[in-house]
Formats: structure tokens, sequence, C-alpha cells
């Protein structure tokens, strides 16, 4: 547009300030993204993919939360263009009702002419009504069915002064909010809160409208010099380097954490020479865009350009004498938050809760690094298994964080699954997230969720220290999978090796001459569940015993004849012979055998004591 | 027969893997951390339990302690428990275990282990009792109070029929050790008549050291009127001896079987006093006398004067036998021995 005077407005530096003023930290997705604070987002141009979108805020929501709108309201050069205000996606039956009600001062209301008027339209029913009469709660919409109704709320720019002082609008509904976009609302409301729902997913991904200094997606933006567009709002432009229609000057935007595309739009580009160039952080240019304009003053023509690369810096810059106003949008990068990294220290990420085995590792990928420090790490059980693991009551926030899992977890799970059960019902397993706060604590990114469990490994260990077990917690080493010396009765498919037992059992193995002994074996290796289960499962805080086939130290064979109800007592004598010669040769290689006297606690067991022979060795 | 290798190259491959993947967690790997700390008091209460499990668990955590940090409260706690355990005075548990519980022997086995290393006297009659049953260290440690050792293992004996091959094992093992008197009165409680236990006697000859048991072990290996498996150990322990056993000279078996005819004849009344002691024509000429008389004149180089006594000792015990003064058994060490002497004089 070729420079001509417009008139200014009545707005000072000092008003553009404080409606500029905006939180310190604001949000990163559509969800929460900022809002121009000074100026509504026109209808029609960008809908509600521009507008800050919150959850439902039950019955009653903030629309509005200061005399900001009211100035765009002034904005008496673009008349012809309302103010949106808000939209509202409400679901109810026939009959619930929309109320709007304004709170502010008494002076304030006076000051409101009776034209400026917020418009409510819902589909094909549209209802003004005077702002200043919102004092007293007003009935705005009625529902005439059930269906899901989209309430959009503008105002007119008959707004002669601005009133000073506070204001509130708010909307209150015996329907349900499904969705809600608030743009003068920055920071949250009274009664707004972040929605994850639909436009929350690849918001960052996307490209995201940045037309004022603030922080999007964790990048801070800022314009030197700025100014809200005062022209051509219908169209879409948002800013300008100087307040007026005065000649424009250039723009630097400069990015604290490189973006990966800028697209502006340039609004009534005249003369040749408008362009937009782009710079790395080093300050090396990564190209040039041109808006060479139609070369017609006062014919309004609009031309985009983008620029795709690692961009901290662009600058917008006007060709000579010409008056031209921009929108832009930016790609901020792929993704901001992740959860690359939840592990324990043992081999695939495992952990037990055993002191340095029970600190998990965290990591996430934060864009921009800045943000490590924002980041707060959700940890709690894993939904998707069948324990329930007692999650950690601290954990270290920021990047790279941590905590430790808690030792205290319930010895349930040994006795509520059937024997032997499965990993999943007896592996620890936490689910850890990754969520990037602001200032106010509030959540702005959630990062996916990654699960860090224990691997079969570690859950047999953590049977060793969860039931205290007496000996020891076995290394992870010594552990491997089961074969012809080593059978597996136990409840996984690793069993526990320990070489001076197999060393000595090799020589039981050679000098026994009956028979081959290790045909022989019925029983080896027991995890602790395993044992608990062979002996009486009692109450589940008891102690589980202190035998040495939890640590592949004990092994049963059986005698022959194999007693059963039909034998008689030659079987017997043989079957004792047996027992007294694999014993006598076991003891003799320096084996602990059980006593043949019988359990006290079962006299009459059938064939106590000669059924088989248990060998031991103490080892360590 | 199959060959088991144990440390097998693919074994020993497998533990480099995995201890060169594990070297990430050398530092937390906690080996042997004990899985529970409790105190020494607890642990001695726990002793006192009705429930096994706990028991068990206390012994353990103890047997984890230097002996020396053991109070002497709670070693006379773990004497006095074994001792109820071996005499079936300690309380049954409330709870009825599975028919594959194993806890309570698997918890005497640790007992008796962490008693035996207490070294105390006191623990003897408890270790007899119950504690040889389970190893070789405690057969030891029993034998190694020589007589003293006696009357406990004479009540074992008396009271607990399954222990009596351990029994057997550890006389033989104060008869290798002990002074002549005691070894006198152990040999008499091994070929005692009233019991035989073949396997165990092979077992004993073997862990005692016994190798003028060679012939009579012989003889049981062939014999058809034990079970085969016995025939098996009695073979198997004569080879081990065998060696020993030919590098004796005829005095040196004499002596020997000197010894066990003292043992079979202590204390002898009856027909087997008459076997032992009786004398005729009113010549000092009973079995011991000529028996003890041949050593004599084989260390004399009276080799038929000596061979002519044995051999009425061996047709003497014949007699004994066959009039069922002697046991078979007996008859049998004694005859097939001696003429194994007979043999070696020169």
């Amino acid at each position: 547009m070729a420079h001509r005077s417009l008139g200014s407005h009545a707005r000072s530096t000092a008003q553009l300030l404080t409606l500029l003023a905006a939180g310190s930290w604001m949000a990163c997705t559509a969800r929460d993204l900022p809002t121009a604070t000074h100026q509504s987002p026109p209808s029609g141009t960008g809908g509600a993919s521009q507008l800050a979108l919150y959850e439902d805020c039950a019955s009653s929501c903030v629309l509005i939360a200061s005399n900001a709108p009211l100035w765009s309201a002034a904005a008496t050069d673009s008349a012809a263009v309302s103010v949106d205000v808000a939209t509202a996606r409400i679901v109810g039956v026939a009959g619930d009702s929309v109320m709007l009600s304004l709170d502010a001062d008494t002076a304030f209301v006076n000051a409101l002419p009776s034209n400026e008027l917020l418009t409510v339209t819902a589909g094909t029913i549209v209802t003004s009504v005077p702002l200043r009469d919102l004092v007293e709660r007003r009935v705005v919409l009625r529902l005439a069915s059930g269906d899901t109704t989209t309430v959009h709320y503008t105002l007119n720019r008959e707004l002669a002064r601005v009133p000073a002082g506070a204001v509130t609008l708010t909307q209150q509904t015996s329907a349900r909010v499904e969705a809600l976009t608030a743009p003068w609302i920055s920071g949250g409301g009274a009664s707004a809160h972040p929605l994850a729902a639909e436009n929350a997913a690849d918001s960052c991904s996307d490209a995201v409208p940045v037309n004022a200094a603030g922080t999007y997606c964790g990048v801070a933006v800022a314009f030197s010099p700025y100014a809200p567009a005062d022209a051509f709002l219908g169209a879409g432009a948002q800013f300008q380097s100087n307040a007026g229609h005065g000649v424009s000057q250039p723009i630097t935007i400069t990015f604290d954490s490189p973006v990966h595309a800028v697209t502006v739009t340039a609004y009534d580009p005249t003369f040749n020479g408008n362009q937009m160039e782009a710079f790395d952080t080093a300050g090396t240019s990564l190209g040039v865009v041109g808006f060479p304009g139609n070369g017609i003053p006062g014919v309004l023509t609009t031309q985009t350009g983008t620029l795709t690369s690692a961009i901290a810096r662009v600058v917008l810059t006007p060709a000579p004498l010409d008056y031209v106003a921009y929108s832009m949008n930016v790609t901020i990068g792929t993704s901001i938050l992740s959860v690359s990294s939840a592990a324990g220290p043992n081999p695939g990420g495992s952990f037990t809760i055993l002191g340095a085995e029970s600190r998990i590792a965290l990591q996430a990928d934060v864009t921009p690094a800045a943000l490590e420090p924002r980041v707060k790490w959700l940890v709690d059980d894993d939904p998707d298994d069948l324990v329930q693991t007692a999650p950690p009551a601290n954990v270290t926030d920021g990047t790279p964080g941590t905590f430790d899992v808690p030792s205290a977890q319930s010895r349930a799970r040994y006795t509520v699954y059937s024997h032997p059960g499965n990993l999943n019902q007896k592996s620890l397993s936490l689910r850890v997230r990754a969520q990037v706060t602001d200032d106010n604590g509030r959540t702005v990114e959630s990062s996916n969720a990654v699960v860090v469990h224990q691997d079969e490994i570690d859950t047999m260990r953590e049977e060793y220290i969860e039931l205290h077990v007496p000996q020891r917690v076995p290394a992870r080493s010594e552990f491997g999978p089961p074969d012809a010396a080593h059978p597996n009765a136990a409840d996984y498919t690793e069993v526990l090796f320990n070489t001076s037992f197999d060393t000595k059992f090799s020589q039981l193995v050679t000098a026994w001459t009956m028979r081959p002994l290790l045909g022989t074996i019925t029983g080896g290796y027991r995890n602790p569940v395993h044992n608990w289960r062979h002996i009486t499962v009692r109450s589940g805080s008891g102690p589980v015993g202190a035998s040495w086939h939890m640590y592949g130290c004990a092994i049963d064979m059986q005698t022959f004849p194999v007693l059963n109800a039909s034998s008689n007592h030659a079987d017997t004598l043989a079957a004792r012979a047996y027992w007294d010669r694999l014993s006598a040769q076991a003891i003799t290689l320096g084996f602990r055998v059980e006593p043949r006297d019988r359990d006290p606690n079962m006299p009459n067991r059938p064939y106590s004591g000669v059924g088989h022979v248990h060998v031991e060795i103490r080892c360590r | 027969m199959p060959v088991i290798n144990f440390t097998s190259p693919a074994r020993r491959a497998l533990t480099g893997i995995l201890s060169a993947g594990f070297a990430v967690i050398a530092c937390c790997a906690l080996a042997a951390a004990p899985a529970s700390a409790q105190s020494v008091d607890s642990l001695t209460a726990a002793l006192a339990s009705t429930d096994v499990l706990a028991r068990g668990s206390a012994v353990e955590a103890l047997s984890q302690m230097p002996v020396t940090a053991i109070p002497f409260a709670t070693r006379d706690a773990l004497i006095a428990l074994l001792e109820r355990e071996a005499t079936g005075a300690q309380p049954v548990d409330s709870v009825r275990p599975n028919e594959a519980d194993e806890a309570w022997g698997e918890y005497i086995i640790g007992l008796a282990d962490l008693v035996r290393t207490l070294g105390d006297s006191r623990a003897l009659r408890g270790l007899a009792l119950l504690g040889i049953q389970t190893s070789r260290a405690t057969q030891e440690f029993v034998a190694g109070f020589g007589a003293q050792a006696l009357p406990q293992l004479d009540e074992a004996w008396t009271t607990k029929p399954d222990a009596r091959p351990s029994v057997v094992t550890t006389w033989a093992l104060i008869a290798n050790t002990a002074d002549s008197t005691t070894r006198i009165a152990v040999l008499h409680r091994l070929f005692a008549p009233d019991d035989t236990f073949p396997i165990a006697l092979a077992d004993a000859a073997v862990a005692g050291k016994l190798v003028v048991m060679v012939p009579f072990l012989d003889s049981l290996g062939q014999s058809d009127t034990v079970l085969p498996i016995a025939q098996g150990a009695a073979s198997e322990a004569a080879e081990k001896l065998r060696p020993a056993f030919t590098a004796l000279s005829a005095d040196q078996l004499l002596a020997q079987y000197n010894a066990i005819l003292d043992g079979i004849c202590l204390n002898s009344t009856g027909a087997l006093n008459g076997y032992c002691e009786s004398s005729t024509n009113g010549l000092d000429n009973s079995t011991k006398h000529l028996l003890k008389d041949s050593g004599s004149h084989v260390h004399q180089g009276a080799a038929d004067q000596a061979r002519q006594e044995i051999q009425t000792v061996i047709d003497r015990t014949l007699n004994a036998v066959a009039n069922e003064v002697l046991t078979p058994a007996q008859g049998i060490l004694l005859v097939s021995g001696l003429r194994q002497v007979i043999a070696r004089i020169s």
C-alpha cells in the first residue's frame, strides 16, 4: 500500500504496551497457543485453528478477562470487521440455555455505549445484545435440539473510547461445553483449562500463527519494531512495523531457538523490493523470498513466501516508501517433547528394587533445549500389565531425570496368580511420561509414554529380594538357559547355575554306576516362589525358607524302585538300599544330604526319606 | 557311560558373554548381598518359632555370620534347638506342609552344619542323633570326640533305626583314629550281631580305612544273600581298599584281626564267651590267646606254628557260626581274613 495518511488512533504507546503484556510463558500447542492480546483474529480468515482452544470448562467459561478486545472494538477504521470474542462447541438437549454475564464496575459499564453489541451466532440464529446489558446475566441462546451447536461470539466496532478497568465476560450453560476457543484469554482464564483434544496432537509440528512477541511451542519470538496491524484486518493482516499507516520499516523477528520454516504473507505490497530474508544462528543468510507487489497503489494484493531451514532470525524489509502489513506462520519443529529413554541400570534397562539397581534414568528430547529444566516426569503403574507396581514418591525432574523404584512392593502378585504365572503377572513395570510446564505449573506439552520394566532375570531376582530369601540375591550372570544337567521345573525359562555344585555333582554322576544319574533328577533349580509353592503356601508375609534349590546348589534324585501304593516290603528295602548307597556316595564326595528322619510335621507321609535323595552344598 | 561336562566350553563361553555384557552393571550387581539383614536378637527369637520356615531362615541368616560373632545365648539356643529336633521335642508346625515339602529336611541340614561349626561338646547329642545323617563333616566332628561320643551314638542306634547307617560310618571314623581301647569298643559295635547294613559297612570300611575288611567285602560282593546294590557297594569299597590291604604284612594283618576279635569278644557272655575265652586241657589256648600267639610266632619266624594256630581259630570260628554263636558276617569277616593271613605267612 502506498503511503497515505489514514489518521492515527487514539491509542497511546502506554496503552499498547498494556495490551501487549502477555504471560511470560505461553502455550506451545494449538490448545493453548498465545494469542495476540491487542487484536482479535478476523473471522473467516483463520477459524478455530488459529484460536486458543480450551477444554470443557464445565458450566462456567470465561470469554474475556480484560478490556483488551475492546481496543479492537474501538478500531473504527475496520468497522466492517467484527471482533472475534470466542467460539464454543456445546452439546446439550433441547431447552438447554446459554447465558452471558459481564462483570465490571459501574463506571466501566456506564462507559459502554448501547450500540456496542455482542452478537451470538449459532447456525442460522443470530442474536445481538448490548454489551452493557450483560451486566445482568442474560440468556442469549436456548437450544432447540440436542445436536452439537457451535456458538460464535463477536463484538462490533462501535466503541469510541475504551473504558479503563477490569472486566470479565463469562458464559454459563446447562449444556456441556465440548470445546471452547477464547483468544483473548492468555495464560488461562478463571475457568479455562488446557484441552487435550483434537488439535493438540501435532500442533507444534504444524505451522502455528506467530503474530506477536511471545513463546510458541517453547520458542521465544521477538519482534523489532512491532505494531499491530491497523489495516487490511479483514484480509488477515496481523502486524506492521509502526503504528499508523506511514512508511514501513524493516522488522527483525528473532527466534531464541531455530525454527524449521517461516511463512509470511505481505498485505498490499505495492512496490518492488519487499522481501523476507532468513538467517541462521551464525547470522548467515539462508535465503530471500520477495513480495514484488502489484505496482498499483490503492489496490490490495497479498503475497506469501516461505523459507525453510534452521531459521534463527528473519528480516522483513519493505520496499522504499511502501506501507506493508504482515501475518506470519512458523513451523517450530516436528516434536518438542518425547521420552527418549527410561531405563534401569541393568542390561536392557531392567532393574530391581535393590539399592543402586533401583535407580531409573530418564531422558527426554526437548526442543528447544532451554526447556530441559522444565521437564516434569510423571511415573505411574503400567496400566497394561497385571502387576500393581508402586510408583516413586519423588522424581528428579528435568532431563536427565531419575527416580528410585520404591522398595515397598506388594508381594500379593506372587499369590494372586496361578503358579507358575507369567512375566505379565510378576515383573515390576512403570509407565513414564514427561511434561513441560509453564511458570504457573500449567502443562503445555505432554510426551509419549515409555514403559520401564524388569526383564525375566530381574523378575526372578526380585523374588529373592521381596521374599527375603536369607542367603543372598544372585547376580544376573548366574542365570542361564536350562540343559540336560539343569532341567527346569521352575517358573521361568532361565535357571540358576553354580559352578561349584556342578563340578561336585559331575563327580557324583561319574561315581554312580547304577544307572545314568541325570535321568533320575526330580528336582533342581527352583525360583523362590516355586520353592514357596513347593512347600506350604502360608500367609503372604512369612519366610520362604532357605533352600539351596534356589541357588542351583541342590538336586533331588529319584530312588529305585519307585515306591507306590502297590510296593511291597522288598521294594521298600530295595529303595532304602538305593538311598543308603547314593546318600553315602554323596556324603563321601562332600555333599550334604537330607536326613532320613521323618519330618515331624508329616510322620505318616508315605516313603518319607527314601523316595528321593536330596543332595546340596552350601554355595556362595 | 555318558560323559557329562558341567563346565563345557559352551557354558564357559556363555558365562563369558554374560560377564562381558553385564560388565556395565558390575557396580550394582550385588552378587553376595544378603537379602535381609536382621538383628541377632530377632534371629535368636526366630529359633523358637513354631514355623519351620522361620527357624530355617534364621538358621541360614546366622550361618552367614562369623561363628565368633554368634552370642552365647544364640549358641545355646541353637544347640538346644537341634537337640529338640533330634529327640522329637520340638513342637510341630501349626500349618501342615505340602506333600512335597522339603523345608524341614533342608533346615535340619543347615541347623546341624551351623551347630557343628560352634565346636561345642554340648551339641554332641543332637549331632549324633540327627546331624551325622547329613554330612561327612558332622560325622567326623562327632567321631573326633572318640569314646565320649559312644553313648550318644548308642542312643542313636537304639532310638533311630534310620540313622544306623550314619552311626556305622561314624563308628568307623572313630575306629580309624581312636586309642586301642576305644577302637575295640567301636569294633564291637560295628560287628555286633543284632543288625547288619552291608552298604553302610562298605561305606564305613572306606571312611574308616578298615582295610582288613577287604576279604569280607569281597565275599559280600559275591554273596547272593544281599541285594545287588549292596554287592556293588561292597565290591567298590573292596577295590578302593585293596591296595592298602595288599601292602600289609602278615603280622600287621594279624594285629588288626586280633583287634576285630577283641571287639567281637568284648564283654562276651555265654557261648560267645566260650568261643572267645575258653581254654581246654588246662592250657591257655583260648581263641583270643591263639590268635595273639600266632602274631608273635609270625614275628619270630615260626611260620608253621603260626599257621596252625590261625587255622585253629578258623575252625573254631566256623564251628561258632554253625552253632549260631557268631553271625555269618562275623564268621566271614574272620575266616576270609585269616585265610589271607595264612597265605601271606612266608
